[in-house]
């Protein structure tokens, strides 16, 4: 489902970011990726996300292969991956209802069922009666959401969320590892989530995967705390 | 594709960022307004210019007496001279109502000279094509037998001409210098609203929309800004020159400068604004977006 196989990235300016990453994840799977920072987890994501391109190795999403995918087809990938920021990156000109119907119209749903499976979302991530406002006028935990039902709104097989808990307190985080939990057992989508944030992962065990100076520590598929 | 969508995406995108799209109109407005001035000033020019080059017409006077076939012949050799475009006949009965018109109401004195008392000669009207060096061929004219006088105005009138044309050509040079520095500033105020939207290009990127996608509205935007822009401009253009056609009365100084007319003119002039508002706006837009769209993968 998610395969990477030796994969190394070096940047330009010489920063090595990942040495000889094997990973395989299965579909329908949630798992966290945790590590320090400069550890090698952002760079993991602008891999999957089709950012930035393997130095060496293939990673390969849904059966596409990123290192032979073109620019012109980048969009197209895009649509088929869910990904979630820390900073939420909503549309601040459009309500929370444009910003999901966004992720639609760039899919070309027709209007009507477009419309209907943005009302779908917005109930799953508890925000209907937010449908109007705009993202300034909400919460960081209300707007993260709004980040959620958008990613998850075309359906993807796999959605990455980048540190998705970030910037909320600790009761608001456990709201949204609950709602990717329900995501991920409701819609059988793929979870990839990129965090630091230890309690987290040690109050919702899943597998998780330890990164440190772009290599995997630890794979360990019970969960738990990491040293 | 959507075109209805991508349309109202422009509309909203224009309305939601009303600050900005206020402040690009406005860039838009300004360069407009002085774009008006020298479009209305050189088609003036223009149309005086040409008045003037017009009205240069050679007066040639024939001895009294000179027989019927002498003129015709005359008449001949004048329309054969490099640079004669037409020459017309006018005996002393016509000069006399020449003179008396030139006159206007106050002429009508004059009309005891008419018949045997006529002390006006026979004329040549010689009309010259454009460029035409008049004072060559007056003195070929004055070479002829049975002339009693060739008249052209002299060098004030060869003066005007060229005065006219370097003012017309500075004029030239002046609007295209304006319409580099429009179109310069116009892109550059839409590069700066787009730029404060390069995060919000960088989102629809992130979520998978297509270039041609996140392009679109942002063209529809560029679109409206100029056109908003526009407004003022082909208003002051209308009224204004219509004030001003009505408050000289259609002519500049004296009767040698008649304006151009109302209309149709501020109608073409609003047309170029209107035109080059949405050409400008399509194109600043369009440069500015596609500067964030580049993959740099």
């Amino acid at each position: 489902m998610l395969k990477f196989k030796e994969v190394s990235k070096t940047y330009k300016n010489g920063v090595n970011a990942l040495y000889n990453i094997n990973l395989l994840i299965e579909q329908g799977e949630f798992v966290y990726i945790i590590g320090p920072t400069g550890s090698g987890k952002s760079t993991l994501i602008k891999l999957l996300d089709a950012e930035e391109k393997a130095t060496k190795g293939s990673v390969e999403v849904a059966g596409v292969d990123l290192a032979k995918l073109k620019p012109r087809k980048i969009p197209l990938y895009r649509r088929s991956i869910g990904v979630v920021f820390q900073d939420f990156r909503l549309l601040e000109h459009k309500t929370i209802f444009e910003n999901v119907l966004f992720a639609l119209e760039i899919t070309n749903t027709p209007v009507l069922k477009a419309r209907q499976r943005v009302r779908e979302v917005l109930s799953l991530v508890d925000l209907a009666d937010k449908a109007n406002d705009f993202p300034s006028s909400l919460s960081g935990g209300q707007q993260q959401r709004t980040a959620i039902a958008r990613a998850i709104a075309n359906r993807p097989k796999v959605l990455v969320c980048e540190e998705p808990t970030g910037n909320l307190d600790p009761a608001k985080s456990a709201d949204i590892i609950r709602l990717l939990e329900k995501i991920n057992r409701e819609e059988g989508t793929t979870i990839l989530m990129v965090t630091h944030d230890i309690s987290m992962v040690n109050s919702f065990r899943k597998r998780t995967i330890a990164l440190q100076d772009g290599h995997i520590m630890a794979d360990l598929h019970d969960g738990g705390y990491i040293e | 594709m959507n075109i209805t969508r991508h349309v109202k995406e422009g509309f909203i995108g224009v309305l939601r960022h009303s600050a900005m799209s206020v402040s690009a109109a406005t860039a838009v407005m300004i360069t407009l307004v002085l774009m008006s001035l020298f479009l209305l000033l050189t088609l003036n020019l223009s149309q005086i210019t040409k008045n003037v080059e017009e009205s240069v017409q050679i007066h040639v006077k024939i001895v009294d007496g000179t027989s019927m076939e002498t003129i015709d012949a005359m008449k001949a050799e004048i329309a054969l001279i490099p640079g004669v475009k037409l020459v017309t006949f006018s005996d002393k009965n016509a000069e006399l109502d020449r003179f008396i018109a030139a006159f206007g109401e106050d002429g009508k004195i004059f009309e005891m000279y008419r018949g045997e008392d006529n002390p006006l000669r026979d004329a040549y009207l010689v009309d010259v094509v454009k460029n035409a060096p008049l004072d060559i061929i007056a003195a070929k004219i004055k070479l002829l037998d049975a002339i009693e006088g060739v008249n052209y105005g002299g060098d004030n009138t060869l003066r005007l001409v060229s005065l006219m044309e370097s003012i017309q050509n500075g004029g030239l040079i002046l609007v295209s210098i304006l319409w580099l520095l429009a179109i310069f500033l116009i892109s550059n105020t839409i590069k700066i609203t787009i730029y404060s939207r390069s995060e919000e290009i960088h989102i629809m990127r992130t979520l998978g929309a297509t270039n041609h996608f996140i392009r679109f509205p942002f063209l529809i935007e560029g679109i409206l800004i100029g056109l908003m822009g526009s407004i003022l401009p082909i208003l002051l253009t209308i009224f204004g020159y219509q004030y001003l056609y009505n408050a000289l009365g259609g002519v500049l100084v004296s009767n040698l400068f008649i304006l151009r007319p109302i209309y149709p003119m501020v109608f073409q002039v609003s047309g170029i604004l209107a035109g080059l508002a949405v050409l400008v706006g399509l194109t600043g837009s369009f440069i500015s977006v596609t500067r964030h769209l580049r993959w740099n993968r």
